[in-house]
């Protein structure tokens, strides 16, 4: 028995090791391009979620937008309002994933204040933006660029970044060898202490 | 889908389940002897990993939950096995989470403990592999319907996530019957005693013997 409980265990845990994935882990990831926000939804390691609800919402929690992905799990969402969007995926089998997209992220054309109607897009010059966190980088340079050139500059970064941070997000849920193991240690010990009560217990009774 | 995760049921689904769970735990961890130890934690590790083994299935995919095995081998056992499991891989591998831990237990404990009820006796007297098998699907089963009831209670609708959650695992309720029925059936030939460890009603007569 012992023996094939063990070979069980190694079985188990050399196709889980061969195919180290997540399966019914629904992740999320949004970046910032322009006016859209391009995101996707996954399962780590395992492809894309296709056909779920995306629903993008405010601070105060009111609902901007929602929007279903596509065939390759992606989705684009418009944004009205330079505030921290939250994208919230639901695959409605108890699948839930939530990313936050930050306002600094997105251009500082863009309204921002939350007391402004939604319809209020406009505030065109960049002037108009109350904080500069991103652009302050190049606060030198900011008075003689252009607010087009400053968009393709944003456009081409984020087309570059973009994958990247995908792979970055996806990465750091990635599970490795290293937390299989510390599971297994914390479940032989946990049986260990279970020992030392039960033997206690008996050396009493 | 087998493991539900933060934010997607209700507060008195999750604190219900807490307590629920937090009660079954202690039941079951009564029930583990000196002798029976070694067995729940090979079960507890064996059901750590088996989340780790995938079935790609359509847009989605499903990973294996074993939670039939645990229950027939272990009974009461397997609940405090199961919660053990939950608790590590919510915090090694981020399934689940920590406030749904309770209703999760219970999603997969349950049914463990169902099967035991069930299969456990009639899969030592009887064809193992039939019984084991039965024990494998039947716990899979039984636990998309708790994840189905669970969101329903939250105020979802029941039949289209019971729909989408038990279409899903088909193949796992396909695969767990053939690996609990082998197993079943190894342990029979191997070591019966593992299997009598934690018979329901031992101590009614063996009427049906």
């Amino acid at each position: 028995m012992r023996r094939a409980a063990v070979g069980l265990l190694l079985a188990l845990l050399a196709t889980s090791v061969a195919a180290p994935a997540e399966a019914h882990r629904l992740k999320a990831f949004a970046s910032v391009d322009g006016t859209t926000i391009n995101g996707s939804a996954y399962f780590p390691g395992m492809g894309m979620a296709r056909g779920v609800a995306v629903e993008v919402l405010a601070p105060d929690g009111s609902i901007l937008a929602t929007t279903t992905t596509d065939d390759e799990g992606r989705f684009t969402v418009t944004i009205r309002r330079r505030i921290d969007h939250r994208i919230v995926v639901d695959g409605g089998d108890g699948h839930r994933a939530e990313y936050l997209v930050r306002a600094e992220e997105m251009p500082q054309s863009l309204a921002g204040l939350p007391e402004l109607s939604a319809d209020v897009v406009a505030a065109t010059t960049a002037s108009a933006a109350p904080s500069p966190p991103p652009a302050a980088a190049v606060a030198p340079g900011a008075t003689t660029i252009g607010p087009e050139l400053e968009q393709a500059i944003d456009h081409a970064v984020a087309r570059h970044i973009g994958p990247l941070r995908e792979q970055l997000d996806a990465f750091e849920d990635a599970i490795r060898f290293r937390d299989i193991l510390g599971g297994l240690g914390w479940i032989v010990g946990l049986t260990g202490i279970a020992c030392y009560f039960i033997a206690r217990k008996d050396q009493r009774g | 889908m087998a493991h539900l995760v933060d934010g997607v049921l209700s507060m008195p689904v999750l604190a219900a389940g807490a307590v629920v769970a937090a009660a079954a735990v202690g039941y079951g961890l009564r029930r583990i002897g000196a002798e029976r130890l070694p067995y729940v934690g090979l079960m507890s590790a064996a059901f750590f990993v088996a989340s780790l083994v995938h079935i790609p299935v359509g847009p989605s995919n499903v990973h294996l939950i074993l939670n039939g095995l645990l229950g027939v081998v272990l009974g009461w056992a397997a609940v405090p096995a199961i919660f053990t499991g939950l608790l590590l891989q919510a915090m090694f591998f981020g399934y689940g989470g920590i406030t749904v831990l309770g209703v999760n237990t219970l999603i997969m404990g349950l049914p463990a403990v169902a099967c035991w009820y069930l299969f456990a006796r009639p899969m030592r007297d009887g064809e193992p592999f039939v019984w084991g098998a039965a024990a494998g699907a039947g716990a899979i089963v039984m636990t998309c319907g708790g994840v189905a009831l669970a969101l329903a209670l939250s105020g979802r609708e029941f039949l289209p996530a019971a729909q989408l959650v038990c279409v899903a695992h088909l193949p796992v309720v396909a695969v767990e019957a053939m690996l609990t029925g082998t197993i079943a059936a190894f342990l029979r030939q191997v070591k019966p005693e593992v299997l009598s460890l934690s018979l329901p009603m031992l101590r009614r007569a063996p009427a049906d013997a």
